[in-house]
């Protein structure tokens, strides 16, 4: 076996899962702001009509979407399933460290490359969102090309990282940790990574049309058809994309409320058949058509799409009773996971009203999408990143700053959400820099300002634990009581994470699988440490 | 000696692989690349069902070539179910001389879609039959190529004696991503020469 290397090795040439793991966090969130001040950009031109141009408000809009839900989300959940989904499992790696960690930096040229684009003359942003970030009609431009191209080498890293993690996770788990009682963050990122492999190549199939379209100077979406084409490839990227934003986080709120309830969560059976039920429905919905072109992230009231809304929002209950139950610890991250069942549950809400009151109007999705898509998995991930940070960064952050970051963002969400959802009703169209009543677009600002804020708060507590290095003698177990594997390595855990396999943590007490450690022990030759029941 | 004791060249997991992890990595890969030609297929037959000329006039879609590379296609696919039987037989020469007709004739194979490229002699984005076409045959060879690098990769685990029990199934590995990759293949050869 290698011994452990004396000397840290460089940012680029490092393929220890937990440092790429944290880059990924940090680049994420770095997106994330590019994403927020470009929406806070759009809310000041609402606030003062007239301030901004159509065609900047339409960059804007498209910055705006295209970072957070390619770029700054997607990365976040990357880096906390690099660095968690090892330790869960028993493993000492991800199955392919160097394509993981190449996955990192392809992610952010290709982010960067995107974003560049934005500050190009000739991005032709036909349509103000995700769908149409590029003039598939008109001239071909540098920008144009550079987007695509961007948006192409995001897509492969992404697939790279979902092959990565699926592969870590059935092949490389500890023998006594079965695939049917995998933790249930875990669980949730391998229902991700497995939609994620047969969803990102066809988007990339999508980028692959449009990149020789745009870069010969074709008129391929002059066709008729043509446009369904680019449609239906984001949709079969973006429409999962959605929901599995949210999916890893549903994981991570049952992780939090099993651990700081003290006690086994109840229904977790349950729980894992919707999580996969929820993944399986969500590349379903690619097919839920919609009338309106620009229609990737509007809601659409198909079966399927409902369904997939829905299954989430039957584990709330679950959540909320193993609380109930148990003698919980009043810690940030069950206040953000509570904050994320409340935007979710506000954005169900008035799913609901949009169907019996008529007129709801394009600002309606803007609300929608923020309360039920983008600040439920923020929220989420501030919960992991609030309750796993002992293992993070071998710091424990701060009480204070995870309630007041928790109730800036739950409560600038359901401003501004809010406002848009009473906008939407009264007919405020989208999409517009002219929309809606000024009061209301001025109290939406204002909620804007506040998740900012919240956000803010986030990322300073990273800055911090990065910088201030881990706290001296930090408990293993830094909440006590806490169930999994990870709880039982240092924090932060050495860069080999277990020097034998993990004793039977109570998450995975389950009998082992005998013919799974035989086929491991096999495999890996005199080399495999002591199995569970040895070791203990 | 097992892959344990060796030490990498770069720094990496310092744990061993199981020969389940390259095995399911390839599989995951290829069925990405088979879901890329499928959209692909799909994009194409979408637009062809609305288009009021497919292919553009004039335009001749020469079938003895595509039928020609489908049977290189089945060629290779043979060789590389033979280098599969004689690795999980222990017979490392069989196994090598096979792998190694494997890549050659895939090699022939991407050689094919190259010219077949050079041949349709149309503008990447004068039609899109063009550019559906350039496409079709883009992502192809692109996966072809990381397939014959797959095989490659093989022969030289092979000839090194790092095959077998304790060693991380790189034969499988390759030939299951090739076969997924000729699957591929055969969805772009159905839609552009069987369809048209």
């Amino acid at each position: 076996m290698a011994d452990q290397p004396e000397t840290q090795p460089t940012l680029l040439e490092d393929t220890d899962h937990k440092r790429v793991g944290r880059l990924y966090i940090l680049f994420g969130f770095a997106f994330m702001v590019v994403g927020g001040l470009a929406g806070f950009a759009l809310r000041l031109g609402l606030a003062q009509p007239g301030s901004s141009q159509p065609d900047e408000y339409a960059r804007s809009f498209s910055l705006h979407v295209t970072v957070l839900a390619l770029l700054a989300l997607p990365a976040i959940w990357a880096g906390l399933s690099t660095h968690l989904v090892p330790l869960q499992i028993g493993a000492n790696r991800v199955a392919f460290p160097r394509l993981h960690a190449a996955s990192l930096w392809v992610h952010v040229a290709g982010g960067g490359l995107m974003i560049a684009s934005y500050g190009m003359k000739g991005l032709g942003v036909l349509g103000p969102s995700l769908p149409l970030p590029v003039n598939l009609k008109g001239p071909a431009s540098t920008a144009d090309q550079l987007w695509v191209t961007g948006g192409g080498l995001v897509a492969i890293a992404a697939l790279a990282v979902a092959i990565s993690l699926l592969t870590t996770i059935v092949t490389l788990r500890a023998p006594a940790v079965r695939l049917a009682r995998l933790p249930l963050f875990t669980w949730a990122v391998l229902a991700t990574a497995a939609v994620s492999v047969v969803s990102i190549p066809v988007h990339l199939a999508g980028l692959t049309i449009l990149y020789i379209d745009r870069h010969f100077g074709g008129e391929f979406f002059a066709a008729a058809g043509s446009d369904d084409v680019w449609r239906h490839s984001v949709w079969l990227l973006g429409r999962p994309e959605i929901f599995l934003l949210t999916l890893p986080g549903l994981g991570v709120a049952a992780a939090v409320a099993a651990s700081h309830a003290r006690r086994p969560l109840l229904g977790e059976d349950g729980i894992r058949g919707a999580l996969i039920a929820a993944a399986v429905l969500s590349l379903a919905v690619w097919a839920a058509g919609s009338a309106a072109s620009v229609s990737l992230l509007a809601p659409t009231f198909s079966p399927f799409a409902a369904l997939a809304a829905l299954v989430p929002l039957t584990m709330i209950p679950a959540w909320a009773g193993t609380v109930a139950l148990g003698r919980p610890r009043l810690h940030p991250s069950l206040g953000f996971v509570a904050g994320a069942a409340a935007v979710g549950g506000l954005a169900a809400l008035n799913a609901v009203v949009a169907l019996v009151v008529d007129g709801e109007a394009g600002a309606w999705s803007t609300g929608y999408l923020h309360a039920g898509f983008f600040m439920p998995p923020l929220l989420l991930a501030s919960a992991a990143l609030w309750h796993w940070a002992p293992k993070l960064w071998g710091r424990r952050f701060g009480d204070a700053a995870g309630w007041g970051a928790a109730l800036l963002l739950v409560g600038g969400s359901v401003v501004q959400s809010g406002a848009s959802f009473i906008a939407g009703y009264q007919g405020a169209a989208n999409r517009t820099a002219e929309a809606g009543s000024l009061a209301l677009n001025r109290l939406a600002g204002a909620g804007a300002v506040l998740t900012l804020l919240g956000l803010a708060i986030v990322i300073i507590e990273i800055a911090r634990a990065s910088f201030a290095g881990p706290e001296r003698d930090l408990a293993d177990d830094a909440w006590g009581e806490s169930e999994g594997l990870e709880w039982t390595v240092a924090s932060p855990p050495a860069r080999r994470n277990f020097e034998s396999l993990p004793g039977a943590a109570p998450a995975v007490t389950a009998t082992v699988d005998d013919s799974r450690a035989a086929e491991a022990s096999d495999e890996i030759g005199d080399a495999q440490p002591e199995p569970v029941g040895a070791a203990t | 000696m097992s892959t344990l004791d060796t030490t990498l060249a770069l720094p990496s997991g310092d744990s061993a692989l199981p020969a389940r992890a390259l095995k399911l990595g390839a599989l995951a890969a290829g069925v990405a690349g088979l879901m890329l030609c499928g959209a692909l297929a799909a994009a194409y037959l979408g637009v062809r069902s609305r288009a009021a000329e497919w292919p553009p006039e004039g335009f001749k879609v020469d079938s003895f070539l595509g039928v020609m590379l489908t049977l290189t296609a089945l060629m290779t696919a043979t060789f590389a179910a033979w280098a599969l039987t004689a690795d999980a037989r222990g017979q490392r020469r069989q196994a090598a001389a096979a792998l190694t007709l494997a890549a050659f004739v895939g090699l022939c194979l991407l050689n094919g879609v190259w010219y077949l490229g050079t041949r349709v002699n149309l503008g990447a984005a004068s039609s899109p039959y063009a550019t559906m076409t350039y496409a079709l045959l883009g992502g192809i060879g692109v996966l072809l190529a990381a397939g014959v690098i797959g095989l490659l990769a093989a022969v030289a685990k092979v000839g090194g004696r790092q095959t077998g029990p304790g060693f991380l199934g790189v034969v499988q590995a390759a030939v299951w991503f090739w076969l997924l990759t000729l699957t591929a293949w055969i969805v772009v050869w159905t839609t552009l020469f069987l369809v048209k």
